[in-house]
């Protein structure tokens, strides 16, 4: 009987957690097509989440390059497929790795990041204070941070996409003897608009979840300190769950698989 | 001018952490005088002041504030256009210096930028602070000249309310006195309606037109601050033995 309480409860937070949150994204999304704009807001996060993340997630792009080609290398060697390895980096970069591994990290630090700025300021009342003067929170706090995930991610991802093949150029034509010539012609003859676009509509998806995350367990946080702290985890868990079922679910779509 | 009528709050109802706080509150605050709310930490004082403000949602009652319902959505910024709120931690806006805190709530209500400035000089200068705080940021500041600010972003719009949830929390006797003689003073030059929420007795002697006491999630007791002193009520006996000293461990 306990056992079957407790489940109940559960599915009933669930499902509670759920629809709090569907409410919320309906609130943030309403918030960013509704006037008034606030510009120098929007500005901050554009660069919070654009500008300040590109070392992060070029670095991760350039090593996830050199890997790609060095193990492709490795692993076509045995099949004569060694001129393959140009466009297996190429593919596997623009279609998955490059949004993928963008996502997370950017997931990691800026959905941790707005976690833990809209919690502090919703227990030290900032928010309170906002809402009493007549402030709109979601246009104010949330709408800013939406469109600047949803904008600046494909551009992140693009630039990821552009490092990322540069890194596996880099590895094959120093440490794998390709001729530059022949490794760009391969390059641009498996180069597909198609992947490329598809790549971007992932990261703007990816960036939805990830601001969607943080703004909403910063905005329910509660308990002080520890709670913002359990805030940002749970922005991260959950963003970085959130781009693996989108990245999912968008392959399947584009790619009719 | 303030008309609480039956207010109850319960957090989470119908679930087993259901918590009640507030069950059937009924206050009134009469235009232009000061009435201060006195209570144990933890008993809902602050609850109360967020019901009010619209902040909590009820989950009976009313509350009525210049012919305007908490409950009615519709008009929900024209209501909260009356108050004036100092939250007890100041809850300035990291992001902002203190300058632009002040600003940015006027602008927010239509006026215009160079005015704004101008009014947010005068109403630092009404409370006191120094031109030079204008460019610092919230935390760059003591406690008690956080609240100074905090109280000048609250008061620029001259609201007809002014709310003060435990306006000398924190801070040393001395900034507590100065900053309760500052609260008067402003709620005296504002010709204003105010509600403090407190549990220094100190603060509520100044402040005082009528004291109420909240206790077991209703107003428990309810008079003039001269009514403070011969009340035979156990509760504001315990307060007052508490503030000399008295109170047996």
């Amino acid at each position: 009987m306990k056992f079957i309480r407790l489940l109940g409860r559960t599915v009933l937070d669930v499902f509670t957690r759920i629809g709090e949150f569907s409410i919320f994204a309906f609130k943030g999304i309403t918030g960013c097509v509704t006037l008034p704009v606030y510009g120098k807001s929007l500005l901050q996060q554009c660069l919070s989440v654009g500008f300040y993340a590109l070392p992060v997630v070029g670095l991760t792009a350039v090593f996830a390059g050199f890997v790609l080609a060095l193990q492709s290398y490795s692993g076509f060697a045995g099949l004569s497929g060694e001129n393959t390895v140009s466009a297996v980096v190429v593919v596997a970069i623009t279609r998955e790795l490059g949004p993928v591994l963008a996502g997370l990290m950017v997931a990691g630090r800026t959905s941790a990041a707005m976690a833990a700025e809209i919690g502090s300021m919703r227990v030290s009342e900032q928010i309170d204070a906002l809402e009493t003067l007549g402030v709109d929170p979601f246009k104010f706090l949330v709408a800013p941070r939406l469109i600047a995930g949803v904008c600046m991610m494909p551009l992140l991802v693009l630039v990821a996409d552009i490092i990322g093949v540069f890194g596996g150029f880099f590895v094959g034509v120093t440490r794998l003897s390709f001729s530059p010539g022949v490794y760009i012609d391969q390059f641009v003859k498996h180069t597909a608009t198609f992947d490329v676009v598809a790549g971007l509509v992932k990261a703007a998806f990816f960036g939805l979840s990830i601001a969607l995350c943080g703004c909403y367990y910063g905005f329910t946080s509660v308990k002080g300190a520890r709670g913002v702290g359990e805030a940002a985890t749970y922005a991260v868990v959950s963003a970085s769950i959130g781009i693996l079922i989108l990245n999912y679910l968008i392959t399947t779509l584009f790619f009719g698989l | 001018m303030i008309t609480f009528n039956a207010v109850t709050k319960i957090f989470s109802p119908g679930t087993p952490y259901a918590l009640s706080v507030l069950q059937g509150v009924d206050l009134h605050v009469e235009k232009g005088t000061s009435c201060v709310i006195l209570g144990h930490s933890g008993v809902g004082k602050s609850v109360l002041l967020k019901v009010l403000l619209g902040l909590i949602s009820l989950t009976s009652g009313d509350i009525i504030v210049g012919g305007l319902s908490v409950r009615d959505r519709t008009h929900r910024n024209a209501y909260r256009h009356h108050f004036g709120m100092l939250f007890q931690g100041g809850a300035l806006f990291d992001s902002m210096t203190i300058l632009g805190n002040i600003v940015f709530s006027l602008v927010e209500r239509g006026i215009s930028r160079p005015k704004a400035t101008e009014i947010a000089h005068e109403k630092l200068a009404a409370v006191k602070l120094e031109e030079r705080v204008c460019s610092l940021f919230p935390s760059e500041l003591s406690g008690g000249m956080q609240k100074r600010a905090a109280l000048a972003r609250a008061i620029a719009l001259e609201p007809k309310i002014l709310l003060f949830d435990e306006p000398t929390t924190g801070l040393d006797p001395v900034t507590g006195a100065n900053i309760t003689y500052l609260l008067r003073d402003t709620i005296r030059t504002l010709g204003a309606t105010a509600i403090t929420i407190t549990h220094d007795l100190a603060a509520t002697r100044v402040l005082a037109d009528r004291v109420c006491l909240l206790d077991a999630k209703k107003i428990a007791w309810q008079g003039t601050r001269q009514e403070l002193d011969v009340t035979d009520n156990p509760l504001i006996v315990s307060f007052l033995k508490a503030a000399r000293g008295e109170l047996d461990s």
